[in-house]
């Protein structure tokens, strides 16, 4: 199946009124560079495409919509509208659109559908049947390029590779029959009833059932709930990225400014332990303690106090004679009783002479002067230590004074996704998490436990117990078969296909990358890992990475049966000059239909090399028509065949203007 | 036992949270509520509902001066009695203060003494500054600066 992307039209959006054509062709690879300034809408249309392609717009709340809304010249209603052509092997090539519609008023989005000419527009997104296998968010975005995809794909820390296998070969549906067997086995034979008579095992299943019901709906809430916030994260990225960049210098400061806040804190926070352990020698605090401890020391050595053993003075009492050779009668007992008391004993007189010791010592080391200069040192620290620390706030809130109100918002819409995401994954980690004893947490109230691996586990123990009980042990069995079946026919599918596309990837490598540059994908795993020979890497050049990235994506469309084309913004943006110049020659040969979205500093060293090895190549230039803008205006080609004005917008293809294309603006957000 | 206001952990939670705090322990924090109730008197609000148990021994940075602590105990205890140090008061005191069992060398009744000064030290401080700031060295600052000179004062000392 090969599908062709025709072009696409904007009305009443923030981006400009236009519509954008393409000519594919099937005899030979076709690639169109669509160059914008930023602040066009860029990031707008590529949203967009996913949107038509994935029917997600209709879960957009009404905030999200009116992001959509040209606030220059706003109007009710806007249009997006994305035509494509589909071929089958057994079918002749048709064309099919998707529309979506935008209410501004209300904050709604409505689709429509042309997937036969003879029908029409149809209501809803209603994709050909061949290809809504192919329509997940998750395979849209295998040829869909956005941001840092090209990252995503091999950061350990993600799951986009397999993740993607996975919804080009549906695998993920696997998860989702099981699931779907386990509740219509369970409604047959464990009773979801809750009547009277029912054991109370089987009523102790079902509440552990519905409680698994409801924390895989709590699952599947977050996981939805988390895709468009990864999106709007990714996209939110970059531009604070790119806004960061745009404050390099500002950035140099403060990055200095909390190095040296860093160091001043260190030796502040030793100063301060210095100073701390000062004060648990009494001796250091005050000198009337100095004082009187040496004038108990004195005493101590006066006194001479009388120490002896306890036991010598209960041998006394016990024995006839006293050790003067009295009789020790009933009198001489009781005094001995009572005077004994005033003795310490010997282990009492160690203390005492440990104390006196310590006073001479500690009085010796003891010295006013110089805990008053540990802590005059702290003193200064502290006074040190708040300079730079004022200088590095000044510096901040001017730096966020200079930014703009948009800015602002940018930071503020980031952050919270930060918060957000996080928050959100926490909640998914914890469901996730197989830690821990079913057995114990069978003994408790199914609320308690928050983890589906070990509710599943209980179940399980439940539904043996009952099966057995109902002589249902069979069935049960035949159930798990079939489940396991399922789940280990996934694994293998899934390890055979990660082989295969892996195999396939270095294939395409060989034909991308630049020859001495050793480079392959050592294994698709979660992530794609690369290196060469024994060694891996994490990360490979910017033109390496991008190269993977391609390579994949293509491999699995390939092995899947549905050529899409490769849509990517920003293709060659972390390239240096030779990497772009390698992906120029080799970008014919990667895959069928290749639309990029640049700007103006991303054509150095790529656009040449492209226009030299690639017959079929689209250059478009698109601007709003906004008095910034006036001189690109007045250097469009006298051939207006090549020129489509809107009310607010202009596109031109010529290839002259394309190359001589400046973006003279700065940096606005699209 | 070493007791604690129970008020203490609350009103000193960014001090005891704060990275690389030098108060490893609420011990610590004792200690130095300990010296400002030795400066200044015991609590006469002292009640055991009002503490909580920290640690029954010292940690280790306060082990060397285990002995200085019972003897500044020793001596408080007179000066409040107000009574001069003879042999018998003396060796009294030394034998009901002093526990050779224990290793802080402390009888049951020296650490109720003690826990009293740590009460009555600690209210002192919090009625001086209700709110510490959060950074450990403006805190110690604070202490050594405006507190420590309140205490061993001529009237009290």
């Amino acid at each position: 199946m090969n599908i062709q992307l025709l072009g696409w039209k904007t009305t009443g959006l923030r981006c400009p009124d236009t519509e954008i054509q393409f000519n594919p062709s099937t005899a030979e690879s076709s690639i169109s560079l669509v160059q914008m300034p930023n602040g066009t809408g860029k990031s707008t249309i590529i949203e967009l495409i996913e949107a038509a392609m994935t029917g997600s717009a209709s879960g957009w709340p009404p905030s999200y919509v009116m992001e959509f809304i040209n606030t220059d010249n706003p109007s009710d209603f806007g249009t997006f509208e994305l035509h494509f052509n589909l071929s089958n092997v057994d079918q002749k090539s048709r064309k099919v659109s998707f529309q979506i519609d935008f209410d501004f008023v209300v904050g709604t989005v409505t689709y429509s559908t042309l997937e036969n000419v003879n029908v029409g527009l149809v209501d809803g997104w209603e994709p050909p049947s061949e290809l809504i296998p192919f329509l997940k968010d998750d395979c849209v975005q295998v040829f869909v390029f956005k941001g840092d995809k090209v990252e995503h794909l091999l950061d350990k820390n993600r799951a986009d590779a397999e993740m993607s296998i996975k919804a080009f070969f549906g695998l993920s549906n696997i998860d989702e029959l099981c699931d779907h067997i386990e509740t219509e086995f369970q409604k047959v034979n464990s009773g979801i009833k809750t009547e009277q008579g029912h054991s109370k095992k089987e009523n102790q299943l079902n509440d552990w059932i519905l409680h698994r019901r409801l924390l895989k709906d709590r699952e599947k809430t977050l996981e939805h709930e988390l895709k468009p916030l990864r999106s709007r994260y990714d996209e939110s990225h970059l531009k604070v990225q790119k806004l960061m960049s745009g404050q390099s210098v500002n950035n140099e400061k403060k990055e200095k400014y909390e190095t040296e806040l860093n160091n001043y804190k260190n030796n502040l926070d030793k100063a301060t332990r210095y100073a701390f352990d000062s004060l648990r020698n009494p001796l250091f605090i005050s000198n009337k303690i100095t004082s009187r401890l040496n004038e108990l020391h004195n005493n101590l050595e006066k006194f001479k106090l009388p120490g002896t053993s306890s036991v010598f003075f209960d041998e006394l009492c016990n024995a006839d004679n006293c050790i003067c050779d009295r009789i020790m009668d009933e009198k001489s007992i009781s005094a001995i009783k009572k005077n004994s008391a005033g003795f310490l004993s010997d282990n009492q007189i160690n203390i005492v002479n440990g104390i006196k010791g310590d006073i001479i010592e500690f009085t010796n080391l003891a010295d006013e002067t110089k805990n008053k200069n540990i802590f005059d040192e702290l003193n200064a620290m502290i006074k040190n230590y708040n300079s730079i620390n004022n200088t590095y706030t000044a510096h901040i809130t001017k730096m966020k004074e200079e930014a703009t109100e948009k800015h602002r918002i940018l930071m503020e819409e980031y952050e919270y996704l930060v918060v957000d995401i996080q928050k959100k994954e926490g909640m998914l980690k914890v469901l996730n998490n197989q830690e821990g004893s079913y057995k114990e947490a069978k003994k408790k109230r199914p609320k308690d436990c928050n983890q589906i691996p070990i509710v599943d586990k209980v179940i399980e123990s439940l539904e043996e117990e009952i099966a057995l009980a109902n002589d249902t042990l069979k069935e049960l069995n035949a159930k798990n078969k079939l489940i396991n079946v399922l789940k280990q026919s996934s694994k293998i599918a899934l390890s055979d296909l990660k082989i295969e596309i892996g195999k396939k990837c270095n294939e395409k490598l060989k034909a991308i990358i630049p020859e001495g540059d050793w480079l392959e994908v050592k294994e698709v795993d979660k992530n794609i890992k690369i290196g060469y020979g024994d060694r891996t890497q994490s990360r490979g050049s910017g033109g390496q990475n991008v190269a993977v990235a391609y390579s994949f994506a293509t491999s699995l469309l390939e092995r899947s049966g549905a050529e899409f084309p490769l849509i990517v913004d920003h293709p060659v943006t972390a390239l240096m000059d030779s990497a772009r110049r390698e992906l120029g020659k080799k970008l014919a040969n990667i895959c069928h239909q290749f639309i990029g979205f640049i700007i103006d500093t991303e054509k150095s060293g790529f656009v040449e090399s492209l226009s030299t090895n690639s017959k079929n190549i689209k250059y478009i230039t698109m601007f709003k028509k906004i008095s910034a803008n006036e001189i690109y205006m007045s250097n469009l080609p006298k051939d207006t065949s090549k020129v489509y004005k809107s009310e607010n917008g202009i596109v031109c293809t010529d290839k002259d203007f394309f190359d001589n294309f400046e973006d003279v603006n700065e940096y606005e957000e699209d | 036992m070493f007791k604690i206001h129970k008020d203490v952990k609350n009103w000193a939670k960014h001090l005891l949270k704060a990275k690389e705090t030098p108060f490893d322990t609420q011990l610590d924090l004792y200690y130095l509520c300990f010296i400002v109730g030795i400066g200044l008197c015991k609590s006469p609000n002292y009640k055991s509902e009002h503490v909580v148990d920290i640690i029954p021994r010292y940690t280790q940075p306060f082990q060397n001066y285990r002995e200085i602590y019972a003897a500044l105990l020793i001596v408080s205890e007179l000066r409040n009695a107000s009574i001069e140090m003879t042999k018998e008061l003396v060796s009294k005191k030394m034998t009901s203060i002093l526990d050779t069992y224990d290793s802080t060398h402390l009888s049951d009744e020296a650490f109720g003494l003690m826990n009293q000064y740590a009460f009555g030290g600690f209210e002192a401080i919090r009625k001086e500054l209700p709110n510490p700031p959060p950074n450990p060295h403006d805190f110690i600052k604070w202490y050594y600066d405006v507190m420590l000179p309140k205490c061993f004062t001529d009237d009290k000392w």
